[in-house]
């Protein structure tokens, strides 16, 4: 009797603990964000669009309403609501982080921060277990149970960063908009995307709390970003052709300095042991301290900053040997084909009806299914020597100026005028000094077509002709 | 003359074996196919390369006689998509006229088609017009442009190989129909069957020959001034010179305007008047036989000069699909490793670039460009890894070039298996076109390659000849 009586009370306390799950009030912290912005035609760059995204936020410190960078490429208005109220509050960007996916807003109306109470992120996240979501509805919080699927060392969705990610599966339709992910009253993320399956990926609360402190930091360094690519070493007889003979460990280094990043003193063929001290599985695992077995693509954002020293130990030329490498900050601009382009006009010339762009991500993705595969190669192939970018004369607006040319497309230029072509400005530079009466335009040597010869004096009639007859409203945006 | 054409065509069914690429010691399932084809002087038999390809057993069947005859290919241009056939049996050539080969025919002139297509076990005619004489991209191998005739004469499965007949004689070879375009089958027009005809004069097909030119056109004003032409409608501009075609390189430069080809003048856009129907000016290039000169005149630097262009077929074009040879192949501890081809690519899916990757796509349709040593180089791939404890886990996959065994570069299969004889010490070192690298333990590939071939009844471990040419 006596022992029944004990299981009730347990029972009791436990129930009771459940109900105190949720401490804090998602009315007082989560807010739902809408972004007005500006997004552009990368086959027309010249023509720009209105759009909207909504998406949520959440409380993180007084003026500091957290929340993904996704969407708001191009925003130049940017409206809070709270508490499933009508009213909405200009919002101010504080800092945007495209590389990592994060933004930070304020509102500099007092009256937005009266009865909200801002949230902790998580110093550590669960990696089993049940988790919380929220968003705003039409007025009303929106509360989805998740299920933690796994943790591991991801490629972020706006970038090529690498770091820790937390997976998860819920019933919520329509996620990867910052819903805000709890573990009980802790800040566990931000949904990052979602897949029809209903899985969904969350940016966790330690990643964002580094990505943080890095943007609150006035002389912030930026991520970090392994320049490498590397293979397992699962196969012994790799090993042992290099004269090591340690099983089971290590990874081959295969492609160094593929996105232009930095000098680095790692070299293809080298086999990495340990980095920082953890020892390296033929794999590519690490044992993480916090969060067991992971990647090492992750060890260039945990707890480190671009520009920091990382200690290696490799394997080269029969010995074992202890590198340092600098960690290069992580820029889309340094590859020859930048793989994004955040918060800026597409940037374009037209001359005499060649329409030039600079060959970047998203041109590539606008090209789509007409994309040649040649461009496919020149964005993976090995760097190529002596070339900052390309520029493509991605169409020819027909005109009697350039008539014989009206079908050429999405060609690669090599050299204008005897001059090397890596961006748009030497493109601009090139045609301001002609050879003889004529600009020689040549393309890359793998091209079909190799050259084509335009006359240099009829030119600016012809482009100021070609703008009018097309309605181009200016003949550049560089 | 034949009276009565259609005693002149037979139907072909051919029972074929085609190689599995990935597999190359494999074949496929037997499968048979229909076509037609028609008997022309010398106790022959006409039809298309495609219709015989692969075949394992050709049997002919003589107009409205049920007895089955067996065929063999004499000759086979798969360039041209043209065979000749021989039956060993005479009997099948009594009573059978054969049909001349006539001339080009004109546009809006009417022509019959003659075949055996799908659907029935009779000949079947069909009745169309000339719409229009131009080149077009032969679909079988799918390498070269070449000239073609279109008519409204439906041209279906079955009717490749057959005849279309202009006043008693062959003025064509039915042999595709295109995608999208309805009422439009296309035929293969005498100039091709004669030079067809007269190359294996000798005995050997050699081919089409190629001028290892890209000439596109020159219609801009300040294209033709910068070049010193005047602005008129006259010569078409070499914007490249291909690779390997070392005479073109000697003789031919990079913006000579080509201003007439055997005696004809070049229109600015390439074209020439060719019996009465305006045509690229390639057309030309393909009635010289290998190592035949054309006559040409130039532009070049401010003055026409005149001379002589031999051409010769691209004996090392690895881009065309291979319709003959048995893929070679060889295998060291379970890798599979054979040549990078149209063929092989084919066989992973429509969508090539995805199918292996920009690199290895690159490797196979462009690298090439570079120079007449890599237009040369036939790049090696795995093609699939057969597992054995010896390399499960070995780290790269099937699909990968391979560009370097033991420190030596590999741009053929010999290459590869002079490379893995120059092993220094207990291993095979790989290097692969991704950066990636690789080694088997020799003793231990040697195990798993006598265990494997037994395994999967594999015949050899290597084919690096082709069985026939």
């Amino acid at each position: 009797m006596i022992k029944s009586s004990f299981t009730l009370a347990f029972l009791l306390i436990a129930g009771f603990g459940l109900a105190q799950a949720r401490a804090f009030d998602p009315e007082a912290s989560v807010v739902e964000i809408e972004i007005t912005k500006k997004t552009y035609d990368y086959r027309m760059p010249w023509v720009s669009r209105n759009e909207q995204t909504h998406k949520n936020g959440i409380l993180v410190g007084q003026n500091q309403i957290l929340t993904t960078a996704d969407g708001f490429s191009g925003q130049y208005l940017c409206r809070i609501t709270k508490g499933g109220e009508s009213r909405q509050y200009t919002a101010q960007i504080k800092w945007i982080d495209f590389y990592a996916n994060i933004a930070m807003l304020d509102v500099s109306e007092p009256t937005f921060w009266q009865d909200m109470e801002p949230v902790k992120l998580a110093k550590k996240i669960p990696q089993f277990g049940d988790l919380q979501i929220y968003r705003w509805r039409s007025g009303r919080i929106e509360e989805r149970a998740a299920e933690i699927i796994r943790l591991y060392n991801d490629t972020n969705k706006m970038s090529f960063l690498q770091h820790l990610k937390l997976s998860a599966s819920s019933e919520i339709t329509g996620a990867g908009w910052a819903e805000v992910v709890f573990d009980g009253a802790q800040l566990v993320g931000l949904t990052e995307s979602a897949s029809k399956d209903n899985r969904f990926n969350i940016l966790p609360a330690p990643f964002i709390a580094s990505v943080i402190e890095h943007n609150q930091n006035a002389d912030n360094p930026g991520l970090g970003n392994f320049d490498f690519r590397w293979m397992n070493a699962k196969n012994p007889a790799l090993l042992k052709s290099k004269g090591l003979n340690m099983p089971d460990r290590g990874v081959v280094v295969t492609e160094v300095g593929g996105r232009r990043l930095a000098d680095s003193n790692l070299k293809s063929g080298d086999v990495i042991l340990a980095i920082e001290g953890f020892e390296v599985d033929s794999e590519g695992k690490y044992l993480d301290p916090d969060y067991g077995r992971l990647s090492i693509s992750g060890l260039a954002t945990r707890a480190h900053s671009a520009k920091d020293i990382i200690f290696m130990t490799i394997w080269r030329d029969q010995a074992m040997q202890s590198i340092a490498y600098n960690l290069p900050r992580a820029q889309f601009s340094k590859s020859l084909i930048p793989s994004e382009r955040y918060d800026a006009p597409p940037h374009y010339l037209v001359a005499g009806g060649l329409l030039f762009q600079p060959l970047d991500g998203p041109l590539m993705r606008a090209l789509d299914k007409n994309k040649p595969i040649l461009l496919d190669y020149y964005s993976d192939r090995p760097p190529l020597e002596g070339r900052d970018g390309i520029v493509l004369l991605s169409t020819v607006l027909p005109d009697d100026y350039n008539r014989g040319y009206e079908d050429i497309r999405y060609v690669m230029v090599d050299q204008i005028n005897g001059r090397a072509i890596h961006k748009l400005e030497d493109v601009k530079a090139a045609l301001a000094q002609p050879e003889e009466g004529f600009h020689r335009i040549q393309f890359m040597p793998d091209e079909a077509t190799h050259q084509i010869v335009l006359d240099s004096t009829e030119m600016p009639n012809a482009t100021e002709r070609i703008l009018r007859h097309y309605r181009i409203p200016a003949a550049s945006s560089l | 003359m034949a009276a009565d054409p259609e005693k002149s065509v037979v139907q072909i069914i051919n029972y074929a074996q085609g190689p599995n690429w990935v597999e190359p010691w494999r074949f496929s399932r037997v499968a048979s196919g229909l076509g037609s084809g028609f008997v022309i002087k010398g106790n022959r038999i006409m039809t298309n390369a495609h219709v015989v390809s692969w075949s394992k057993q050709l049997v002919v069947h003589r107009y409205q006689d049920p007895k089955p005859y067996l065929a063999t290919v004499e000759f086979i241009g798969h360039d041209c998509d043209l065979a000749i056939l021989k039956v060993e049996d005479e009997a099948f050539f009594k009573g059978i006229e054969p049909l001349q080969i006539g001339e080009l025919p004109a546009a809006r002139s009417s022509v019959t088609t003659y075949g055996y297509p799908a659907g029935g076990r009779q000949i079947s005619y069909t009745r169309g017009v000339i719409s229009r004489i131009e080149m077009q991209r032969y679909a079988h191998i799918y390498n070269r442009s070449l000239l073609t005739v279109q008519t409204d004469a439906a041209i279906n499965p079955g009717n490749s190989g057959g005849p279309a007949i202009q006043d008693d004689k062959v003025v064509g070879v039915s042999f595709q129909g295109k995608p999208g375009l309805e009422n439009a089958g296309f035929f293969i027009p005498p100039n091709i069957i004669k030079h067809f005809l007269e190359d294996i004069e000798d005995d050997k097909y050699h081919g089409f020959p190629d001028a290892g030119i890209s000439l596109i056109k020159l219609t801009n004003p300040a294209f033709r001034a910068s070049l010193g032409l005047p602005n008129n409608s006259v010569g078409a501009r070499i914007d490249r010179i291909l690779q390997p075609f070392p005479k073109t390189h000697e003789l031919l430069r990079v913006n000579d305007v080509i201003l007439e080809v055997s005696n004809q003048e070049v229109g600015s856009d390439g074209m020439i008047l060719y019996e009465g129907n305006r045509v690229h000016c390639s057309v030309l290039f393909d009635e010289a036989q290998h190592g035949e000169p054309i006559a040409l005149k130039l532009w070049r630097a401010g003055e026409a000069i005149k001379l002589e262009l031999p051409v010769f077929v691209n004996s090392a074009d690895r881009i065309s699909g291979n319709q003959h040879k048995e893929p070679p192949y060889l295998i060291v501890g379970g890798l599979v490793l054979t040549e990078l081809s149209m063929n092989y690519l084919s066989s992973l899916g429509r969508n090539l670039g995805e199918s292996v990757g920009s690199r290895t796509h690159y490797e196979l349709f462009f690298r090439s460009h570079q120079s007449e040593e890599l237009a040369r180089a036939k790049p090696v791939v795995i093609s699939k890894v057969l597992k054995h404890p010896s390399n499960v886990d070995f780290g790269v996959a099937a699909r990968e070039v391979v560009t370097e065994v033991n420190g030596q570069t590999i741009n053929s299969m010999s290459d590869l298996k002079a490379a893995l004889s120059n092993s220094t010490d207990d291993f095979h070192r790989f290097r692969f076109l991704s950066g990636a690298e690789e080694a088997l333990h020799t003793a231990d590939a040697r195990e798993a390659e006598a265990m494997l071939l037994k395994q999967y009844n594999i015949p050899s471990a290597e084919r690096l000849e082709v069985l026939h040419d």
